[in-house]
């Protein structure tokens, strides 16, 4: 299905590859980032951090620290202690120390806190505060984490005699267990989705703003979820007077979130307290090696991952069994009821008739975490397991991938299409998606010449990863964070002069909100998205939302904004009505204006009502011209993809080569192709980076050993392959504009794209599966132990 | 960070004269390595005598080649019309390190002296002979794969992490230095030492001496030349080997070569023998395969960097065959 414009350019309506409106301040330097924020008597605090991965506290010294000029207060647990705000809650209704008043639970944890006249002077601060350590031996190795021998971690919670947080399972074990008893194949490996870090450009930071007078709290910070952090603040500090009506949370411009902007970081809330009782403004901006070793981490699933099928490639059941490594809290970022997130989409594309997964969580001693990485909350782990199991069963019975691929997927025609999981996927053709991704590669000349190559000893692979999201949380009876349902609003003002402003509960972070929002707004009322002034983060004008990650603005707050304009485009509607003396039923809309049916000379423009309605409104009528609508979706959106990865591998070096990758993703309606590309790109980026080089590798002492971006190895652009890319359209159809949600997408679809095609390349030695990120020295590693250099 | 005083030079004889005799001072050129030392408490001078506006950038033809000075920035040396005429091996060292912001400001001085991007001598909590002397190495039985094969001594087992100083020794340059006795010429070859037991000295250059330049001569050697640099990310990674390789062929005959390996030793390693013994013989996979082995002849491996003895080779004569 190919979708054509229904607004002209000047609207600028659905469909429209409108530049974006934000970037005029991006690329002047004019963006307004926390940093920038700059108050009267601003202090500055800086962050003693903890050495060693666990230890006892014995003394923490700052004498020193508080004769260095400019050092103002040395804050530690102690002290938050007689505020009882020592320790949070996490998302996951787990506890988190804000700073420790006997224990260091990992490295790089807050240990104090450092309030000065100036950033320079905190510095100092931090470095004469004296910490006396008692190192203890730490966990580190998951599965080890288990043992009776382990030593309990959470100490502070009474009773707890292991290291286990939670188990969840899903599917039909029996049935399950039926079929693999009887399968003619099953394949089976361990995989490890490795613990990686958004690595954002811009660090977390806040600048707390507490009025004595007013007793009014301003907290400038970077997050993505402004509202959900207000009423959090509610919830942590209400007992010290800070109750929600106190408090404004204001996200300025935010350089990358990626999900590790939606947790509450201790340093916010020390920065708050600091300010509360000191009674002056508090900056806090971590540095680049702070916000790599102790904000969030996403991902660290170990999965067993199994695979059923007949010998000629009908998948028949797979069953999963994942550790989930959590750190020393479980601080993800999930809702409520999804411990796991939406791992249980890991069913995938396929139609096959059984199920069975499972799921331990377990403490270890490493910075908290489990934020959904430009990922709906653990999707890309779900996606990474399936597709190389689809991958690994195809090279086990000798069957092209592309072609076991065929034989299984969900046929068009049986969407909406109910999962053995309990998912309702509600539109896709995935049959398209792939046949069009092969076509644009060359699949059949490119297996030709890997048969070639391999005759030559030369190694050259292709893989393919053929997935499906499941993003836009979500339908209020199953989605909650902290209680509060995952709805998301929009609230639209439309001023006399027809220029409109809108309000939203998500807040962007570089997806282009500023643009889409409008566009979708001029594909409603047909104002042109140019008049339509976009606005985000500020929780004092803003109507509620829960924010923007897990793909989810465009499925929430998009929807939101296509309903309330409709709302508007009704009372046009009963305006022109009036205006033209005709009935309601003989008005027909063209984007931008009604008419009278059969006389369309007799109109009224979209401006001319809105005018109208501030100055001659029809008797009865409600004046003004302004809509919210909070809009709770009937279903989750299933976006799809096909990617296909080419790769050439140095056998004398491992180094890899991605010589072709082409994505093909199926996003429903898109509402500006130029940002869907932007984020595919930047997603597809993201998606190496896992694959190929990203992993935060920790000792036996849990000592980071590449806590900075120097070793830490984020790709770059000389790393980013020439990504091609191109769409399938298959509309939501429960979503009012038939959207679906794209951002994450690539970052999901691509690691097993990458990683199938090169063990693909690595296969005819025997080489069925590596753990990613697949780096030339594992490739190397590989080949040597099997002999093959 | 320790506090430290700053003091600008603007001839090369004040910045020796401010330097002083006291140990605890050092010079700034473009900070790019210093800097980060001394936030790691690595490196903690007293005091701080900049000499990036030193009159030593310019890069001037000499009658035996090319003189590039001291202060010169990596990218203004790479872009060089001399020198990517002359040296491209240089250019192409330079343009596989780091990024552009920092070659943007790096010099040719501080290239030269930058120091081993051991993880330990990083982090003051371990132990390193290098930052502390005595102290003993963490490296050794630590996590070694970034560490040398060559030339190693019980005390120390860090590599040079310079791709530039690859490239200079292959190319035979000749290292400009004075000080408080005067101005000498060192051999790149005997600038930077093997560690011995004094690790903490990367090179015989005297602590109050100052680089004043680089020379390059021009050689009859002709030929082509080739910098091949393996390491985990395309860019902004360090060498984990790299070769640099220069190869004159005649009548499908090895004329004349020179090969200096990085990422494997403590300094740049050559091995002037192996280069003379190739001389004559077929330009073939053969030839180089042998010199390569000569080359890495005694390599001892630690326990995470066993791969480096196989992949110098494969990378040897990879480096030799594309210039061949
Ligand atoms: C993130 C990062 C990545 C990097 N990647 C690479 C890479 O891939 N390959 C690579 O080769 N390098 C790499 N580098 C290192 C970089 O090349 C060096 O930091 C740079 O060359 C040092 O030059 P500088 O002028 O900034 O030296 P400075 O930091 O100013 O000085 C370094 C040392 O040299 C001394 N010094 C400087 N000039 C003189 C002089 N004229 N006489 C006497 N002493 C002097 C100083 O006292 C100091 O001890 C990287 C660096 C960073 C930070
Ligand atoms: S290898 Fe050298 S630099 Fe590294 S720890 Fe040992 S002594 Fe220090």
């Amino acid at each position: 299905m190919t979708q054509v414009c229904k607004t002209s350019k000047a609207i600028g309506g659905m469909g429209h590859s409108m530049k974006r409106k934000e970037d005029g301040r991006f690329l002047q330097g004019k963006g307004n980032y926390v940093d920038d924020i700059k108050l009267d008597g601003m202090l500055y605090m800086d962050i003693v951090r903890s050495p060693y991965a666990y230890a006892k506290i014995k003394k923490i010294d700052s004498e020193a620290a508080l004769k260095v000029p400019g050092v103002l207060a040395v804050i530690t647990g102690r002290d938050l202690e007689q505020y009882n705000l020592h320790w949070m809650p996490t998302l996951m209704s787990d506890t988190q120390m804000v700073l420790p008043t006997d224990t260091v639970m990992y490295q790089a944890q807050e240990v104090a806190a450092i309030i000065a006249t100036s950033r320079y002077a905190a510095r100092d601060g931090r470095e004469a505060v004296r910490v006396e350590y008692e190192v203890m031996k730490p966990v580190i190795d998951p599965f080890k984490a288990l043992d009776p021998s382990a030593p309990v971690l959470r100490t502070d919670k009474p009773g707890k005699t292991d290291n286990h947080i939670w188990h969840w399972e899903v599917g039909d074990k029996a049935r399950t267990e039926a079929v693999f008893a009887s399968a003619d194949v099953v394949v089976k490996e361990q995989m490890h989705i490795p613990r990686i870090h958004v690595a954002s450009i811009e660090t977390c930071g806040c600048v707390a703003d507490y009025s004595k007078v007013n007793n009014h709290l301003t907290m400038y910070m970077t997050t993505q979820a402004p509202h959900a952090i207000r009423t959090v603040i509610a919830l942590v500090a209400g007992h010290v007077g800070l109750t929600e009506e106190k408090v404004r949370v204001i996200s300025p411009d935010i350089g990358g979130g990626f999900g590790g902007k939606v947790p509450v970081y201790p340093g916010y809330v020390i920065a708050i307290a600091a300010s509360f009782l000191i009674g002056k403004p508090v900056k806090w901006i971590e540095d680049r090696s702070e916000n790599l070793q102790a904000d969030s981490f996403a991902r660290d699933y170990h999965i067993t991952a199994e695979m059923a099928g007949t010998k000629d490639g009908k998948i028949l059941a797979t069953r999963f069994k994942v550790l989930a490594d959590h750190g020393y809290t479980d601080a993800s970022a999930n809702p409520s009821k999804f411990p796991t997130g939406m791992f249980s989409i890991a069913t995938g594309s396929y139609d096959y008739g059984t199920t069975f997964m499972e799921a331990d969580a377990i403490y270890t001693n490493k910075p908290p975490g489990g934020v959904a990485y430009r990922c709906s909350f653990r999707v890309t782990e779900a996606v990474h397991a399936i597709e190389r199991m689809t991958d690994r069963y195809a090279l086990e019975i000798g069957k092209d991938p592309a072609q076991l691929r065929f034989d299984n997927f969900i046929p068009k025609e049986a969407f909406p299409w109910h999962s053995p999981t309990g998912w309702i996927y509600d539109s896709g053709d995935y049959e398209a998606g792939l046949r069009k991704a092969m076509d644009a590669i060359d699949y059949e000349g490119l297996r030709k010449e890997q048969t070639e190559k391999r005759a030559k000893g030369e190694l050259m692979g292709i893989g393919i990863s053929t997935f499906t999201e499941v993003v836009g949380a979500g339908p209020s009876k199953d989605f909650d964070i902290l209680g509060i349902k995952m709805f998301d609003s929009a609230e639209i003002r439309v001023h006399p002069t027809g220029k409109a402003i809108a309000r939203f509960g998500t807040k962007s972070q570089g997806q282009g909100h500023e643009t889409t929002y409008a566009q979708i707004i001029a594909e409603e009322l047909g104002i042109p998205a140019e008049n339509i002034q976009i606005e985000e983060g500020d929780t004092d004008t803003a109507p509620y939302g829960l924010g923007t990650y897990a793909s989810r603005s465009t499925p929430t707050a998009g929807a939101a904004a296509a309903v309330a304009a409709r709302k508007l485009r009704d009372k046009a509607r009963k305006i022109a009505a009036y205006l033209l003396e005709v009935s309601e039923d003989d008005l027909e809309w063209e984007p931008g204006k009604f008419f009278v049916k059969g006389a369309p000379e007799k109109s009224k423009t979209i401006q001319e009502l809105v005018f109208a309605a501030y100055t001659n409104h029809p008797q009865g009528m409600e004046a003004g011209f302004e809509a919210t609508h909070y809009y709770d979706p009937p279903n989750l959106t299933f976006p799809s993809g096909a990617y296909i990865c080419v790769v050439d591998i140095d056998k004398e070096t491992g180094e890899i080569k991605v010589r072709r990758f082409v994505a093909i993703d199926d996003c429903g309606n898109i509402i500006n192709p130029m940002i869907v590309q932007g984020q595919v790109h930047g997603g597809l980026t993201q998606g190496i980076a896992p694959a190929m080089y990203e992993s935060l590798i920790y000792d036996d002492d849990g000592n980071i050993l590449n806590g900075t971006l120097m070793d830490y190895l984020v790709p770059t652009a000389v790393e980013s392959p020439n990504w091609e890319t191109g769409h399938t359209i298959t509309p939501s159809p429960h979503h009012p504009i038939g959207a679906k949600g794209v951002g994450e997408s690539p970052t999901v679809g691509a690691p097993p794209a990458i990683a199938n095609a090169i063990v693909d390349a690595l296969s005819p030695y025997g080489i069925t599966h590596l753990d990613i990120p697949i780096t030339p020295f594992k490739v190397w590693k590989a080949l040597k132990e099997k002999g093959a250099i | 960070m320790k506090l430290f005083s700053y003091a600008q030079a603007t001839k090369p004889a004040d910045a020796v004269q401010l330097l002083g005799a006291q140990t605890q001072s050092k010079f700034i050129a473009g900070g790019t390595n210093l800097v980060d030392l001394m936030k790691y408490d690595v490196e903690s001078p007293d005091r701080l005598v900049d000499i990036s506006q030193l009159a030593l950038t310019q890069i001037d033809a000499t009658d035996k080649g090319l003189r590039i000075g001291a202060l010169a920035r990596n990218s203004d040396v790479a872009a060089n019309a001399l020198v990517m005429k002359q040296f491209p091996l240089l250019s192409e060292a330079l343009l596989a390190g780091a990024s552009p912001q920092l070659r943007n400001m790096a010099t040719m001085g501080g290239n030269l002296l930058q120091r081993t991007r051991c993880h330990y001598f990083y982090d003051v909590s371990q132990p390193c002979n290098k930052r502390a002397a005595g102290s003993g190495c963490g490296a050794i039985g630590g996590y070694n794969r970034i560490h040398a094969i060559l030339g190693s001594s019980p005390s120390c087992i860090a590599t040079n992490p310079s791709d530039m100083n690859v490239a200079l020794a292959a190319l035979d340059a000749v290292v400009q230095v004075t000080g408080p006795n005067g101005s000498r010429s060192i051999p790149i070859l005997d600038f930077h030492r093997l560690p011995g037991n004094t690790p903490q000295r990367d090179t015989v250059l005297e602590a109050n001496e100052l680089i004043t330049a680089v020379d390059l001569p021009t050689t009859a050697i002709g030929g082509k030349s080739h910098y091949l640099k393996v390491r985990d990310r395309a860019s902004y990674a360090f060498a984990l080997v790299s070769v640099a390789a220069r190869l004159a062929v005649e009548n499908g005959v090895v004329r004349d070569v020179r090969i200096a390996l990085g990422g494997v030793a403590h300094k740049p390693w050559r091995l002037p023998d192996v280069e003379k013994n190739m001389v004559g013989k077929p330009a073939t996979e053969t030839t180089f395969r042998s010199a390569a082995k000569a080359l890495l002849a005694g390599a001892q491996p630690h326990e995470h960097n066993a791969f480096k003895i196989q992949l110098a080779e494969n990378a040897i004569v990879r480096a030799l065959q594309t210039v061949s």
